[in-house]
């Protein structure tokens, strides 16, 4: 497999770009991995990307290299499951259920049948992307962004779902209610299973 | 602890500054830290912060009127061209003005932050609220009124990241940029330059750090602040090297700015 390319993000942090797919299970012991490293202060990771943050001197980029070759998925810490009360009753939902051939209440149905994956943070703190989306499905981003997105919403966007922490513009489909801090406490590997229910 | 310093009144929103908080990104939560940090260094070196110190600091954005706790405390006011030094009496009042030339002014405390910086986004300061720390500091072995600051000249710094392509960074390096008046903790938008269009957006949300300079579809540019995001969708032109960013952040509403390439330190790349 090719090796990982290292783009220097300024003069204290350093992006990791991975050469192909990698597992949510890889990127969180890859994390630790960084996180471990002598001189880092933060390390973090996107969905084809991680990085990390020096708290001094940058250490060379081989040094990073190396410390990755050795990941294993899976040697990272545990993955926890976690459960997500939805009210499927978003703005978006009768869009969504049309694009994908179903009523309303079968879009929620889908949602249940298998645990979704935290695949990486970050946006907002604590939104998680969850993914993938039930059998390989899709909901392109809005063609205009809402200027207001409120806390708590639960939304697609491509293939990929997520809870809004706090109130944000957002171009994400909407289609349920969730509580806002729901996900504050996931990481980057722990499934999460939906869970459709009424709140008021 | 004790209670150092006590928020009599604030003429415009204020905060706490510690930070950045270490592994806060790993919990999807920016850094955080000061919008100037070189205000901040220069106020611990005025200080004499002991070393080791854990900084604490208010950022104001108006005038700010605080009083000394039960004991003497030193604390330096930082301005654009000086750090003014002050020693309070227990109990003793202090007027400060608002910032003059920057988006916020800065006022460090004589004394150890109570607690390791935390991640989470930054909370408007109350009047009334007290800064909890460790005991004061000694305080500057030669005190002196006003120390003079050097005000950086020149562009600011810039190492490129080639996620947007060559036209984006030759519209970021060849324009001439004021900071938008609407600005905050989160980022900086840029204007008066020209739009580099074109740059799109990358499939998969990338890690992104504060100071990095985002390309938005609409061709504007937008610099990444200290509780900005930690993942994003547009490509990068570059990231604002560490000792420039206050210039960016902390420019005044309409303060003009340009950009050069600049270095990556040893051992980096």
């Amino acid at each position: 497999m090719a090796e990982p390319i290292c783009v220097p993000l300024g003069d204290d942090a350093l992006r990791v770009d991975l050469p192909g797919p990698s597992s949510a299970a890889w990127r969180r012991a890859a994390v630790e991995a960084l996180a471990a490293l002598p001189g880092v202060a933060d390390a973090w990771s996107g969905e084809t990307s991680l990085a990390l943050r020096w708290a001094g001197a940058p250490r060379p980029a081989a040094e990073v290299q190396a410390a990755l070759a050795g990941v294993q998925a899976g040697s990272g810490p545990p993955a926890v499951t976690h459960r997500l009360a939805v009210c499927f009753d978003g703005p978006d939902l009768p869009a969504v259920a049309e694009a994908w051939g179903c009523g309303p209440e079968a879009v929620a149905a889908l949602f249940t049948a298998a645990p979704l994956t935290v695949m990486a943070i970050g946006f907002q703190p604590g939104f998680a992307y969850l993914g993938p989306l039930p059998g390989g499905r899709s909901a392109p981003r809005r063609p205009q962004p809402r200027p207001r997105v409120p806390a708590g919403a639960f939304g697609l966007g491509g293939d990929r779902a997520g809870v809004y922490p706090g109130d944000c513009p957002g171009g994400w489909q909407l289609i349920g209610r969730a509580a806002p801090g729901a996900l504050s406490s996931v990481a980057v590997g722990d499934a999460v299973w939906i869970e459709p229910r009424d709140i008021p | 602890m004790s209670r150092v310093l006590q928020v009599l009144s604030c003429g415009g929103p204020a905060w706490w500054v510690q930070g950045p908080a270490p592994f806060a990104a790993t919990r999807g939560h920016p850094p955080g830290g000061p919008l100037d940090p070189a205000a901040l260094a220069d106020g611990l070196a005025a200080l004499d912060a002991p070393p080791g110190a854990r900084p604490l600091a208010v950022e104001h954005t108006g005038v700010l009127e605080v009083a000394a706790g039960e004991a003497p405390l030193w604390l330096a006011q930082v301005e654009p061209d000086a750090v003014a030094l002050w020693r309070l009496r227990a109990g003793e009042r202090l007027r400060l003005p608002g910032p003059t030339g920057a988006r916020v002014a800065g006022l460090v405390i004589g004394a150890d932050a109570a607690h390791a910086p935390t991640a989470g986004p930054w909370a408007p300061l109350p009047p009334g609220a007290w800064a909890a720390a460790g005991p004061p500091w000694s305080g500057p072995r030669a005190p002196k009124d006003r120390i003079p600051r050097p005000r950086p000249r020149g562009p600011v710094r810039v190492l490129p990241v080639a996620d947007a392509g060559p036209d984006a960074w030759s519209a970021l390096v060849d324009g001439q940029w004021a900071v938008a008046p609407a600005a905050d903790r989160r980022g900086v938008a840029l204007v008066g330059g020209p739009r580099a269009l074109g740059a799109g957006s990358t499939a998969r949300s990338r890690p992104v750090v504060p100071g990095a300079i985002q390309a938005l579809p609409d061709g504007r540019f937008v610099v990444l602040g200290p509780d900005g995001p930690t993942l994003g969708g547009y490509p990068l032109v570059g990231v604002v090297l560490a000792a420039d960013r206050g210039r960016v952040w902390n420019a005044a509403p309409g303060a003009e700015v340009a950009f050069a390439g600049g270095g990556a330190r040893e051992g980096h790349g």
